[in-house]
């Protein structure tokens, strides 16, 4: 089997895991707590669909593994966006800017439900 | 609360076994994946285990899941497509580990399209595996308990039996002992120890501390060293040597681990000790509290009585020795004591017991029970679970269909049935064991007394592997029938609707075979169990001669020296009820050697005066000293006569009270009042018989009663047994007189220690604890055991009336009467359950000769508790079998008929 292309839409867990790479490189631990924390502990990532998804954006390029290791646990693996993954994470921002925009327009707004009975 | 390490652990492992599985495309992330894992298990045990269960379930779920993640088609055909894919992908590096991993991610995904199915069956697991696991984690605590001593197989008890005296298990006399150590070739040391109190004053004020005397050879047939010092030698065992080796729990609670109490003198009881030495940590024998170490130091004298019954003698069998020769030496001798010394050995025997099995005595039997119990709660949850899999296996037989279809062969298709039960009996038994870890504490309580220090029941590697063995047979047991089953698909009549019909409908009479299996061994757990409530009631209900409730009990044990006197110890029991009497709260108070039930023994020999001597009786009674008062606080009961009272002074009459067995056996026929008998020691006069009492069960609840004599204290100077335990009968909430009692006591003497403080109520409790538990957990098995059954035949009358939807409609379309459909089913359902019961009870009948030991005032085949536990069985199966029923007779005509 081959990899498709990841062109946008990246998956929401994609997102996520590029959104915590941005400002440092972390290792798994890292990013399952970075993103808990911006979600407020909605997304929390467990390590078998968060690795199954830095494989495939391993694969195609979005992310690198360095060659950091720690002191205390040498198996601990750091990720870093590359550019690739900074254009796509930019990308799929503008994308969902768009779908907001749209929804916006229907008149969908957070946190106000209107719905009649 | 922070998780058990082992939990974190277990959490450990079973992530790592599932990420091996997994592998495949996180081959490379392996070890970073750990090391995530690791540090998130790390938080998660900080809140606790249920935090870790949550995180290993989510991880491990997440981990089957997370490879086909995005994939959204319809269930069938993931179901049809991981099916193909699992009979044509072949590795060809390591063929059978990439199958079974195969087959362990394909039963993973099976489970989580059927949560609330594959959540009955783990729940049904667990609950059979669960409680295996706990009775297992007993089981070795108590049978394969390891006793801290040098190579303790070859360690035995050697006692004396007295049977006619109602003591099977009797400490011998030193005379007796004295032989053993002269003549029983294949012991190769016998030390003797008698029980002796220490009473400690100074700091931290009066405690009284159990200890020994002990023969000098006691630490070296036990094959243990002192931690710190010596212990006496031989030379030293002497009467008057006043050495004392302390146990490790009171050198640091009393002496504060002083090392230099080593060659300090102790005062114990009024006589100065010398120290010499301290035991190591884990150190008893016998009895927990038996802290203190004495010389015997047996005289020439007490070698040659054979009168006195008071030794605890412990032996090493020779290497190459059995316990059967020492007890052939140990008869022979016995047989020849008797002849050279009829009057004290007279139907005496003799015999040896391997420590353990000493220690641990009666719950042999009472665990073995439980075992067999729990064993059919865990066969009758794999009998559940199989048919559960079985009924299942309709909706599967198009998919082995196309399994088969697609080359698989039937071995391979029996692999991934047994794969998916061997899987889900590890899931159970892994809940199971979390269910079971809460409940082990409180059985710790089935450990014998003897053991408490020495064994604990946890749940330990040992005790978690072989449950997770006893799990994965257990998976194979329940899933071979619906494996083998399934495998014989017909290939043409699987694959259209009528096909998967027929399947089940073959399935059927083996279904119904498992379900009456179930009901057979549900009802020989209900009869055992009914049979042990029969045994409780009656232990409860026996009367005991007085009233427990509203009774405190403290005990003073007065020293040897300092009240050696008689006329003291009689000084000091009249103090002390004189100012107990006064103490606001107090209704009476009373002394005595003994209260009941805490002493088991204490007899002498006695002669009735002008009585013809009858030679099947044993002329020996248990013999207690009490003062005025106490039969009256004890609420005893008087036949005849009065009881002890301000008359019976150290110079009055010499008069004695007797028990109504005493009276019958010794006194036939005639009316024992103002008769004289005389208690067999040196010096002790003829007493007039002035009361009669009713029995009380002083050897112990379930024990026949025995002959019992009572002394005055204050005329009872050539008596052994002294004044001991004071009762009072209490006003109000007995304990709260506590500490104005001890006040009183120590008002009198301030050095004496006030020990064994307990009401009588908990003294009586205490007795019937050990049953009470015993038939607490088999009640609890035997409930299981209905409830699975019950749900056994729930579901095989509930697929029936599936299976028979239309059928049903089509009667009722055309004028049946629902009453009659409901009556089809209920009476098939009891049929089921009849033909159960009549196997069942068969099994019962020859099964509950095996509680016999367990039982009280209750035959094995007492024929009420058979017939009221089949009448309960036989209304929940009525119960169970009529809820489908009745749906079969709601069955909508139009409905039903329009589905087909």
């Amino acid at each position: 089997m081959t990899d498709r292309e990841p062109a946008p839409p990246l998956s929401a867990q994609q997102f996520q895991i590029l959104l915590a790479l941005t400002d440092e490189d972390r290792h798994g631990y890292g990013i399952i707590l970075d993103v808990a924390d911006r979600t407020h502990g909605a997304v929390r990532l467990g390590t078998g669909p968060l690795y199954t998804a830095i494989g495939r954006l391993v694969a195609v390029g979005l992310l690198v593994e360095t060659d950091r290791r720690d002191a205390d646990d040498a198996r601990r693996r750091y990720y870093r966006l590359t550019s690739e993954g900074r254009q796509a994470l930019r990308a799929e921002a503008a994308r969902l800017e768009g779908l907001l925009a749209q929804a916006r327009r229907k008149g969908i707004r957070a946190g106000v439900v209107r719905e009649r009975s | 609360m922070a998780a058990p390490a082992l939990v974190v652990q277990a959490a450990r492992t079973v992530y790592r076994s599932s990420l091996r599985v997994r592998a495949g495309a996180l081959g490379t992330h392996a070890s970073a994946m750990e090391a995530t894992f690791d540090l998130l298990l790390a938080r998660a045990a900080e809140d606790g285990t249920a935090a870790v269960t949550v995180l290993v379930m989510r991880e491990v779920g997440g981990l089957v899941t997370s490879a086909r993640a995005g994939r959204t088609r319809p269930e069938s055909i993931a179901a049809a497509a991981t099916a193909i894919s699992s009979v044509t992908s072949f590795d060809s590096r390591s063929p059978l580990m990439h199958h079974i991993g195969q087959d362990v991610r394909f039963a993973l995904r099976t489970f989580r399209r059927r949560p609330v199915f594959t959540a009955a069956l783990v729940a049904t697991l667990a609950v059979g595996i669960g409680a295996n696991a706990a009775i297992f984690s007993v089981t070795k605590a108590v049978l394969l308990g390891r006793l801290p001593f040098r190579d303790p197989s070859r360690l035995v008890m050697v006692w004396e039996n007295a049977p006619a005296a109602g003591f099977p298990r009797n400490t011998p006399a030193p005379g007796n002992y004295a032989d053993w150590v002269t003549s029983i070739r294949s012991l190769e040391g016998i030390a003797a120890i008698e029980d002796a109190d220490f009473n400690l004053t100074g700091e931290g004020g009066p405690e009284k501390i159990g200890g020994a005397l002990a023969t000098a050879n006691l630490f070296s047939v036990l094959g243990v060293q002192p931690a710190l010092g010596r212990v006496w030698r031989p030379d030293e065992d002497q009467p008057g040597s006043h050495l004392a080796v302390l146990n490790y729990g009171v050198w640091t609670r009393r002496f504060a681990a002083d090392r230099g109490v080593i060659g300090r003198t102790v005062d114990f009881s009024g006589v100065p000790y010398t120290v010499i030495g301290v035991m190591p940590e884990h150190f008893e024998f016998a009895d927990p509290e038996l802290e203190v170490w004495a010389p015997l130091g047996l005289t020439a004298a007490q070698l040659a009585n054979r009168g006195s019954h008071y030794l605890r003698v412990v032996a090493r069998l020779r290497t190459g020795a059995t316990v059967a020769q020492a007890n052939a030496q140990l008869s022979a001798l016995a047989a020849r004591v008797a002849r050279e010394h009829p009057d004290s050995n007279q139907g005496v025997g003799m015999y040896a017991v391997p420590l353990l099995a000493d220690y641990v005595g009666d719950t042999r039997a009472a665990l073995v029970v439980l075992l067999l119990a729990v064993g059919c709660v865990l066969l009758i949850a794999c009998v559940n679970v199989a048919n559960l899999l079985m009924t299942q296996a309709a909706g599967r037989a198009r998919e082995m269909a196309v399994r088969a279809a697609l080359g698989a062969n039937r071995r391979r298709i029996v692999r991934q049935l047994l794969t998916e039960s061997v899987l889900l009996a590890l899931v159970g038994g892994a809940v199971g064991v979390l269910v079971a870890w809460p409940s082990v504490r409180g059985l710790e309580r089935l450990v014998p007394p003897t053991m408490r220090g020495l064994s604990h029941v946890r749940l330990d590697p040992a005790i978690l592997s072989a449950t997770a063995v006893m799990s994965a047979i257990t998976g194979m047991l329940f899933g071979i029938a619906p494996a083998w089953r399934a495998s014989r698909v017909e290939l043409t009549a699987a694959t259209t609707h009528l096909g998967a019909r027929g399947v089940v409908g073959a399935g059927a009479r083996l279904r119904t075979g498992l379900v009456v299996a179930e009901v057979a061994l549900a009802t020989v757990l209900l009869v055992g169990a009914g049979l042990l409530v029969e045994s409780f009631r009656a232990a409860r209900s026996v009367t005991l001669g007085f009233r427990p409730d509203g009774v405190l009990t403290l005990r003073v044990q007065l020293p040897r020296r300092a009240y050696a006197a008689p006329v003291a110890r009689a000084q000091f029991v009249d103090a002390v009820l004189d100012r107990v009497r006064t103490l606001p709260g107090v209704a009476a108070a009373g002394y005595t050697g003994a209260v009941p039930l805490v002493w088991k023994g204490g007899t002498d020999g006695f002669v009735p005066e002008g009585e013809r001597f009858n030679s099947s009786l044993s002329y020996d009674a248990l013999n207690r000293v009490v003062s005025p008062g106490y039969m009256e606080t004890m609420g005893m009961t008087l036949r005849e006569g009065r009881f002890f009272d301000g008359r019976d002074r150290e110079n009055g009459a010499p008069v004695g009270i007797i028990n109504d067995t005493m009276a019958r056996e010794y006194w036939p026929g005639v009316d024992p009042l103002g008769r004289r008998f005389r208690y067999d020691a040196p010096g002790s006069p003829w007493r007039t018989i002035v009361g009669i009492v009713g029995d009380i069960p002083t050897m112990g609840i379930e024990q026949p009663a025995k002959a019992e004599m009572y002394f005055p204290i204050a005329e009872s100077a050539e008596n052994w047994m002294w004044p001991r335990d004071l009762v009072i009968r209490a006003l109000g909430d007995p304990l709260a007189l506590r500490s104005a009692v001890t006040a009183a006591i120590w008002s009198v003497d301030r050095n004496q220690p006030v020990s064994n403080v307990q009401t009588m109520d908990a003294i009586v409790a205490g007795e019937l604890q050990d049953r009470q538990m015993q038939t607490t957990l088999f009640s609890v098995f035997a409930g299981l055991a209905l409830f699975l059954a019950a749900v056994g035949i729930y579901g095989v009358l509930s697929y029936a009336v599936t299976e028979r939807t239309a059928e049903i409609g089509l009667r009722l379309a055309i004028g049946g009467d629902p009453r009659r459909i409901c009556g089809l089913f209920v009476r098939r359902g009891l049929g089921v359950a009849g033909l159960g019961l009549v196997i069942g009870i068969g099994v019962a009948f020859w099964g509950t000769t095996l509680l016999d030991r367990l039982l009280f005032h209750v035959g094995a085949h007492d024929f009420f508790t058979f017939a009221a536990q089949a009448g309960i069985l036989a209304v929940v199966c009525a119960v169970a079998a009529y809820l489908p029923a009745r749906r079969a007779s709601q069955v909508d005509p139009i409905a039903a008929l329009r589905a087909e």
